[in-house]
């Protein structure tokens, strides 16, 4: 397996229980603020590339209009094919793997160190 | 493509250009001969995709820069490279910061909104409407980017829909195939079009905004009706009447503003060319001055601006100033037989082979392999390579054709059937529509 799966814990009271603020603003890429939902405590912050909601092929009509500059037809074909296939395996696998008790900076310090 | 797959075609790619390089063919220049082996190599590239499209525009500089000048008098390695800083890249770079403005400004929802508020419910105007916005925004951003926008208006019509009606159909295929015929229409449409400009303009032929509109827009818009007439046809309405909702627009702030105000003077600037005498390649620039100067776009919208494409197209430009240069235009036409042919019968084989190429690989890289190919052959008949060029565009038979045609496929509800059906027809009217105007109305009207 080239992947870890960790699942997020509050750092002051180590539940599980968290909640997502999505911040969205002009001009800025969107952040999500995961907070205890338990505590009320900042929990992590993370910053989007790109969203994907279970609507898989919405959320890629938006990526291709703002990156519309395509023009390898055949492989943007398999994209938009395998697309909401592979957003759903990936989430299946990700659910189903075991989970990690590294800290994520740990996790994520190894797999940059490993590349 | 499985990576022994890449090997594979990469090693055959390589193989071909050494075999060909290495290989002595009578009556063949050693420049020449070098350039027809890049020339096979990117063939093999560009139609397997075995790497990238703008890498494999890198490999042919590269080759072209090392291989060819010792053997050309007063050519040096830069000669290859120039092209990709050329005026219609220039130009194209221009449309791709106009695009992004006007897509991260909203304004082309605004215009969709604008135009699709007013088609009323029955399904023939609704589909027209589609056709309509894609084509417009497709005339001055990508066709891609063009058609992810209007899937993702017509997809809550097309959703809410009887299942067995066929109209659904209709609407998903007319707005990949506007995007494709629209696209057709202005220099900064495609590709394809920057790529025989720039090959016409290396040949002494300027052709200006305004000229490329005045002999492509009235194909595109014969073409655009004659499909919508096709799909309505081919896919009849079951309901007189569709409901069809879309959301109001908020007021514009005076970024928006800004960003319409700068298009619209772009445009004015392209179209008025004669007058001012700015080549179309400066103006091009005013965009991305204003843009960014007034921060209306940042450093991150300028990294994301087409690169891939403008480097593809280097790369086409690249290997079509080789072909000249060399002299391999003049061996081709003369070793494969083909002096005497009549000039119909050139324009015919070139418009059949360029339509059939378009539609299994990249309409960038089939206009950039057969452009150089048709200016050898056009000797005074540049009606040929815009033909070409247009005819680039009629990739309207499969999901694998064209972007566009991939994405309105992703949506689930068409079958390659579909497609194919109603491609086959619309590329076969494409190609009758470009024999009238290359073979009929241009010459006729002297305007190329």
């Amino acid at each position: 397996m080239n992947f870890v799966v960790r699942v997020e814990l509050c750092p002051n009271c180590d539940s599980p229980n968290t909640e997502n603020l999505v911040r969205v603003q002009t001009g800025r890429p969107i952040r999500v603020y995961v907070r205890c939902r338990e505590c009320g405590t900042f929990v992590a912050r993370y910053t989007l590339e790109r969203y994907t909601s279970d609507k898989t092929y919405e959320s890629l009509l938006r990526f291709m209009r703002k990156h519309g500059h395509s023009i390898a037809s055949r492989s943007r074909a398999q994209e938009l094919e395998g697309f909401s296939k592979t957003v759903q395996e990936e989430f299946c696998e990700t659910s189903d793997a075991p989970k990690s008790n590294l800290r994520l900076e740990e996790i994520i310090w190894e797999h940059k160190h490993q590349r | 493509m499985k990576l022994g797959w890449r090997i594979f075609f990469f090693s055959l790619a390589a193989a071909v250009f050494a075999g060909i390089s290495f290989t002595p063919i009578p009556g063949l220049a050693i420049a020449a001969r070098h350039t027809l082996a890049v020339f096979a190599l990117a063939i093999i590239l560009w139609v397997s995709e075995a790497i990238p499209l703008y890498i494999t525009s890198f490999v042919i500089a590269a080759l072209l820069a090392v291989f060819v000048p010792q053997h050309l008098d007063g050519v040096t390695y830069k000669a290859f490279l120039a092209p990709f800083f050329s005026p219609v890249i220039l130009l194209f770079l221009g449309g791709f910061v106009l695009a992004k403005g006007l897509e991260r400004y909203n304004l082309d929802s605004v215009l969709a909104s604008a135009i699709l508020r007013r088609v009323g419910k029955r399904p023939a105007a609704i589909l027209a409407g589609f056709m309509l916005v894609t084509a417009i925004l497709s005339m001055w951003m990508s066709n891609t980017a063009a058609t992810a926008l209007m899937i993702a208006v017509a997809l809550p019509l097309v959703r809410s829909m009887d299942a067995d009606d066929p109209m659904k159909i209709g609407f998903l295929i007319g707005i990949p195939f506007a995007a494709n015929l629209g696209g057709m229409a202005t220099p900064i449409g495609t590709p394809p079009n920057a790529i025989a400009i720039a090959a016409l303009r290396d040949a002494g032929v300027q052709i200006n905004f305004l000229e490329w509109m005045g002999l492509a827009l009235p194909a595109a818009v014969i073409l655009l009706a004659l499909t919508w007439i096709l799909i309505m046809v081919m896919f009849r309405p079951k309901t007189a009447e569709l409901t069809f909702s879309i959301q109001k627009v908020k007021k514009l702030g005076w970024r928006e503003w800004a960003v319409l105000a700068t298009l619209l003077l772009t445009v004015l600037g392209w179209l008025s060319g004669r007058f001012h005498k700015i080549p179309d390649a400066i103006v091009a620039l005013a965009p991305a001055i204003v843009f960014f100067s007034l921060g209306l776009l940042g450093r991150k919208d300028f990294r994301s601006l087409g690169w891939d494409v403008l480097i593809l197209m280097g790369g086409g430009l690249s290997l079509g100033k080789a072909v000249s240069a060399s002299g391999l235009d003049v061996w081709m036409v003369s070793s494969l037989g083909m002096e005497g042919l009549p000039a119909v019968a050139l324009f015919i084989g070139f418009i059949l082979l360029t339509v059939v190429l378009t539609n299994f690989i990249s309409n960038t890289s089939s206009a950039a392999l057969i452009v150089p190919l048709a200016m050898g052959f056009a000797a005074g008949s540049n009606n040929l390579v815009v033909g070409v060029a247009l005819a680039a565009s009629a990739s309207m038979l499969l999901p694998v054709s064209t972007p566009p045609n991939a994405i309105a496929f992703g949506s689930g509800l068409l079958k390659v059937k579909h497609m194919l059906r109603t491609g086959l027809i619309v590329a076969v009217i494409a190609i009758g529509v470009i024999f009238l105007f290359g073979l009929v109305i241009w010459p006729r009207l002297g305007i190329i």
